[in-house]
């Protein structure tokens, strides 16, 4: 795929209430972070910094939004939801939107974070986590 | 959800400051014709600005439609009633925006406020001299 732009972003969760319930049109930034231990083996004499390859492979996806109360199928709404019934999910995510073709990541998460912040001048907003739970986030397609 | 168009937002703004007893039901307008007929003070209300941004991964978009209010006070001879007449104004203009601030539903809300004027500076139009003072408002809407 080439390059595109990410105004398009998809991501919907499984919850109690549904499954694969879009939570996107309140979202306005997503953050994907796919790291992998690497344990440091440098010994002396050598030259350059040695790592071990093949560790434990983590994932987190943060996401910011606007708070939503507008009936309950809102991100908001959704993700408290979510937290208050354990955090447990199944993320599914398009960079490149939810049409047939663009690229999908899905993986077992937890929620581990839902923080929401008020201002004078500001909309209301929130952000949220998710964590790998189980499994690894495995890419393919819409 | 807003029902803001640049329409609805003038309408709504005539509507208020034309209740304002500082204007009155005839002296305020879109048009500046409106000072030919003004005894005191009048006010001109256009739109001066808009932005669009766009918000969310779901196309949901962040209006604000910056609305000029030209206010003018008409010197009627007094100089020291005429400099009295620009606090009644500002007065009464910020008050009448303080008590509607979604404009007849019309908006999310109201940002800035700015309100300007150079003492001592005066226009002759219309056949009269008139102190004027600007107006600026900031009216948000929310898209989607």
């Amino acid at each position: 795929m080439p390059k595109f732009h990410a105004r398009n972003a998809s991501i919907y969760v499984d919850s109690a209430a549904a499954a694969s319930t879009s939570i996107s049109a309140d979202l306005n930034s997503a953050e994907l972070s796919y790291t992998m231990d690497a344990p440091d083996v440098t010994g002396f004499g050598d030259n350059t910094r040695q790592r071990l390859h093949g560790g434990l492979i983590e994932w987190e996806l943060s996401v910011d939004g606007f708070v939503n109360h507008t009936g309950s199928t809102t991100a908001a709404c959704i993700l408290m939801g979510l937290m208050n019934a354990g955090g447990s999910t199944l993320i599914y995510f398009g960079p490149a939107g939810s049409i047939s073709g663009s690229p999908k990541y899905t993986g077992c998460a937890v929620l581990t974070e839902f923080s929401q912040s008020y201002g004078t001048e500001d909309a209301a907003a929130f952000s949220a986590t998710f964590q790998s739970r189980s499994g690894s986030l495995t890419a393919s397609a819409w | 959800m807003t029902t803001a168009t640049a329409s609805a937002i003038k309408d709504a703004f005539l509507t208020n400051l034309k209740a304002a007893s500082v204007f009155g039901p005839a002296n305020v307008s879109t048009t500046y014709d409106v000072m030919e007929q003004t005894s005191a003070c009048c006010c001109i209300v256009s739109w001066q600005g808009y932005n669009n941004t766009v918000m969310t991964f779901g196309n949901q978009r962040h209006e604000v439609w910056t609305f000029l209010l030209e206010a003018k006070v008409k010197d009627l001879g007094d100089p020291h009633q005429l400099t009295l007449n620009t606090f009644t104004v500002i007065d009464k203009m910020i008050a009448t925006l303080k008590t509607d601030d979604t404009l007849q539903g019309t908006a999310m809300g109201l940002g800035r406020v700015e309100a300007n004027r150079t003492p001592g500076e005066a226009e002759t139009t219309g056949g009269g001299t008139w102190l004027p003072i600007d107006v600026l408002v900031e009216v948000m809407v929310w898209d989607g």
